[in-house]
């Protein structure tokens, strides 16, 4: 079979959620470029999106279109060429409308599993549970006679775990994409060991078309961007214990989230991440790591929080839930104190925490970074700074900073992966730092 | 000319569009009717109100597309209730069309029909993506050149040109002087609160401008600094004779003379005789300075076409200032800034002021009179004594119609 025939049937698993959304649209993306090569033309393609909730499969094919003609729009300069002899498609928009439709026929929103018993390439982005995954895709390779290959969206499972208990005879890869897919550029691939190298290749090829950073990760559970985000936040919540009684737990959090975002030049504080990702998702990945590691990956606040429904995570529309945090217009305005349940805001704790922190030793945030030429020269000026600093704040960054810089080595010397390099690519690519956790800045 | 021409009262509305702080592609913004009546009344405002006014032409690309809407003639009496009734026109050049504005008006001056002409240009190009718009404009190519042409159809064939011109003199030496062009139009921008990159703050323009062209995203030749934005805008002036200054009441020295003028066409079905060259700018530039009787030293200051900056190369040897090939070398050499041998485009041009295509044959009028009125404000030159002349270039198409004014200051 080659890599054409194998894509000609498609299935997206979980494809109305928020990761499979992304695979669905980034999948499309893939298929409708390759379906316009000449020799393709009189192929045919299909992309079943099957996902157990009909409502969300239907705002799913708009989600889908407005990313694939945001897609077309951008590279028009690419469809022009492809559609070059169809003469009677001459403006932009006219071009721009024929591929819409052409990609969008591809897919096949479905609520049947069945539907993926013909397909001979299966995206899995259910939600990160072993039994589900595995009977899903067990039922897959049972009826399905194609003997299909099997890429799983899994961020903390390891995938031998996977192919054993779904007996998927080492067709399966891990294809850990980033949220949102679609936007995001990591793909971590986490290959089986005695795995099917066709497929291997076929994840790389994929990966290069769409421009994504491929990464490559042993099979070792969380890989490398949970591996270390994980313990990233295990290591903030031991900070918060250490903090109190002196400050309150509301106060801690704040504290070590301002620590990590502006003292440490961050997109956003550890705890915001939190929110961000999920705490639900958080305690199930530090669950799943943990029954997977022989080190201990725990924390009782996690738990704590979802109990009195504190969860984070984002709404349907990709606004942010309240968790650590409350968020208005994107902005932190309270704070989560566990053990008053209630929310404070965070104009009445500022002060202290600023008092208690000290200055920065430049005004430099992650925002005036980014876009900046000489970035690379004025984080190491910035950090020198901190060297230097005895404030209370650039003492504890300094600790972070050290602490960082361990769990990246350990990752390697645990073997999560070949070299230190991965891991700063994962953080800097996938979780947008500036700078490496692997550095000399500490 | 068996009649005297004058220029005066000039205004500009903001370049409105990306750059712009007030600009927001997600919010209704003003129509076509604004920025009409914006600029037409603010003129009006100077030259003692409609009553004074015999007749108006309007200068204007692409409205039918841009903004579904044709017939602009009959959106002129709508900037004052005193236009009802007397005669109006809309002409069409490209990005000439401001320019044909102008010489519409001034041949009626000449001809004798009008004593005081309301010249307005204006276009409305956001209310579409650019990658649309591309489609729009390129109707100012030849139809049956589009379909092979590029998705960004202009920038392509003026990638074409940069094209040439590295082939033919290094592209090193042509990306540093687009550079330079870049770098002079952002920072004489920044002099004018109306252009659209007056809020710019990049504090290494020529660095900015060296950016290697990407042609899988945009075109081989050229990047996105090369290129002029899509603007929202109108300008106005009025055209008067000697009789129709008194009627304003308004002293000569507050106005430019027309001493020069030229219209060129060229044939929009054939390709550019030679990339490397504006051949129909340098016939229109050579006409109106013959006509005006001066040579380019006599030039105080030149508003040239710069819809990319290749466009400007191209100009300083088109005018004369640099001999074929020697323009990049010019521009880098500083000789095109505001303190050079030569200023051009002293608010940025359509580069750094912005290109509302249909307004920019207008804008580059009131440009000249704002500098040989002292209304410059920031970007105020010096005008010596012994070079009281302006020149203005305005291209529509790839060469193909041009207009090219001398004017004298008073």
């Amino acid at each position: 079979m080659t890599n054409t025939d194998r894509i000609q049937n498609v299935a997206v698993l979980g494809a109305a959620g928020k990761m499979g959304s992304g695979i669905l649209y980034l999948s499309t993306l893939y298929i409708s470029q390759i379906a316009l090569a000449p020799e393709n033309r009189n192929k045919t393609f299909t992309i079943y999106a099957i996902d157990q909730s009909q409502e969300r499969l239907n705002g799913l094919l708009k989600y889908t279109r407005d990313l694939l003609l945001k897609w077309a729009e951008k590279n028009t300069v690419w469809l022009r060429s492809a559609y070059r002899e169809r003469t009677d498609l001459i403006e932009n928009c006219e071009i721009i409308q024929e591929y819409m439709e052409n990609a969008m026929a591809l897919i096949k929103p479905t609520t049947r599993i069945e539907s993926a018993f013909e397909s001979t390439l299966i995206f899995e982005a259910v939600i990160e549970n072993i039994e589900l995954k595995t009977h899903l895709l067990g039922a897959i390779k049972k009826n399905n006679p194609l003997n299909p290959w099997f890429l799983t969206n899994t961020s903390s499972i390891p995938i031998e775990v996977l192919n054993a208990k779904a007996q998927l005879e080492g067709n399966i890869i891990g294809c850990h994409f980033y949220n949102p897919p679609a936007v995001q550029r990591l793909i971590e691939v986490i290959e089986l060991k005695n795995g099917n190298k066709e497929l291997v290749d076929w994840v790389n090829d994929f990966g290069q078309m769409l421009d994504k950073v491929m990464v490559p990760a042993n099979d070792i559970a969380g890989f490398i961007g949970n591996g270390f985000f994980m313990r990233d936040l295990l290591f903030g919540i031991e900070k918060i214990n250490q903090l109190q009684p002196e400050f309150t737990f509301a106060e801690s959090v704040l504290l070590i989230d301002t620590l990590t975002r502006d003292f440490m030049l961050r997109p956003m504080g550890i705890f915001q991440l939190t929110d961000y990702v999920g705490i639900d998702v958080c305690s199930f990945i530090l669950k799943v790591m943990n029954n997977y590691l022989p080190e201990e990956l725990h924390s009782e606040i996690l738990p704590e929080l979802l109990e009195k429904k504190i969860s984070g995570g984002q709404n349907s529309d990709g606004s942010q839930k309240a968790g650590l945090f409350t968020y208005a217009k994107g902005k932190i305005e309270m704070v989560y104190d566990l053990p008053s349940g209630r929310y404070i805001p965070v104009v009445e704790i500022i002060p202290k925490l600023n008092t208690y922190l000290g200055e920065l030793p430049e005004n430099l945030t992650w925002k005036s970074l980014s876009g900046n030429r000489d970035k690379e020269l004025l984080i190491k000026g910035f950090f020198e700074g901190m060297k230097r600093s005895d404030s209370r704040g650039a003492k504890l960054a300094m600790e972070y900073m050290k602490k960082m810089k361990s769990i990246g080595e350990n990752l390697v010397s645990q073997g999560v992966t070949e070299t230190g390099n991965h891991v700063n690519t994962v953080m800097i690519t996938g979780f947008h730092h500036l700078y490496g956790p692997i550095n000399e800045y500490c | 000319m068996n009649r005297k021409v004058y220029l005066v009262a000039g205004y500009n509305t903001i370049s409105m569009g990306t750059g712009r702080s007030e600009f927001n592609p997600r919010k209704e913004r003003p129509g076509l009717e604004h920025y009409i009546q914006e600029a037409g009344r603010a003129t009006l405002e100077q030259i003692g109100g409609a009553t004074n006014v015999d007749e108006s032409v309007i200068g204007n690309f692409m409205a039918s597309r841009f903004n579904n809407q044709a017939h602009l003639a009959a959106m002129i009496p709508s900037i004052d209730p005193g236009l009802r009734y007397k005669p109006s026109i809309r002409v069409e050049g490209a990005c000439a069309s401001g320019g044909l504005a102008l010489m519409t008006g001034i041949k009626s001056i000449l001809a004798g029909t009008a004593e005081v002409v309301l010249a307005v240009g204006v276009e409305v190009q956001n209310s579409v993506k650019a990658i649309y718009g591309a489609d729009y404009l390129a109707l100012a190519g030849w139809y049956k050149n589009r379909k092979n042409g590029h998705a960004y159809f202009f920038p392509g064939e003026f990638s074409d040109r940069a094209k040439a011109y590295c082939d033919a003199y290094g592209a090193e030496y042509t990306r540093k002087g687009l550079a330079a062009w870049y770098k002079n139009a952002i920072e004489n921008a920044r002099l004018c609160p109306t252009a659209q990159e007056f809020e710019n703050i990049d504090n290494d323009l020529l660095a900015t401008g060296m950016t290697p062209p990407n042609g899988k995203m945009f075109v081989d030749h050229l990047n996105l600094f090369d290129c002029s934005k899509v603007s929202d805008g109108a300008s106005a002036i009025a055209i008067v004779s000697e009789e129709g200054l008194k009627r304003i009441g308004i002293p000569k020295n507050q106005a430019i003379e027309v001493v020069g003028f030229a219209q060129a066409e060229e044939n929009l079905l054939e390709d550019p005789f030679n990339q490397a060259e504006l051949t129909t700018t340098k016939v229109a530039v050579q006409k109106a300075l013959s006509m005006a009787g001066i040579t380019i030293d006599q030039l105080a200051t030149v508003e040239t076409h710069d819809c990319f900056s290749i466009a400007g190369i191209l100009a300083t040897e088109a005018i004369g200032f640099a001999e074929s090939g020697k323009g990049a070398e010019f521009v880098a050499g500083g000789n095109t800034a505001r303190t050079g041998k030569i200023p051009f485009n002293t608010t940025g041009g359509l580069i750094g002021w912005g290109h509302p295509t249909g307004a920019t044959g207008v804008h580059q009028a009131v440009t000249i009179w704002e500098q040989f009125t002292n209304k410059a404000g920031a970007a105020q030159l010096e005008i010596p004594e012994s070079k009281p002349f302006g020149l203005t270039v305005n291209m529509g198409g790839n060469d193909k119609t041009l207009v090219s004014v001398v004017y004298k200051k008073q």
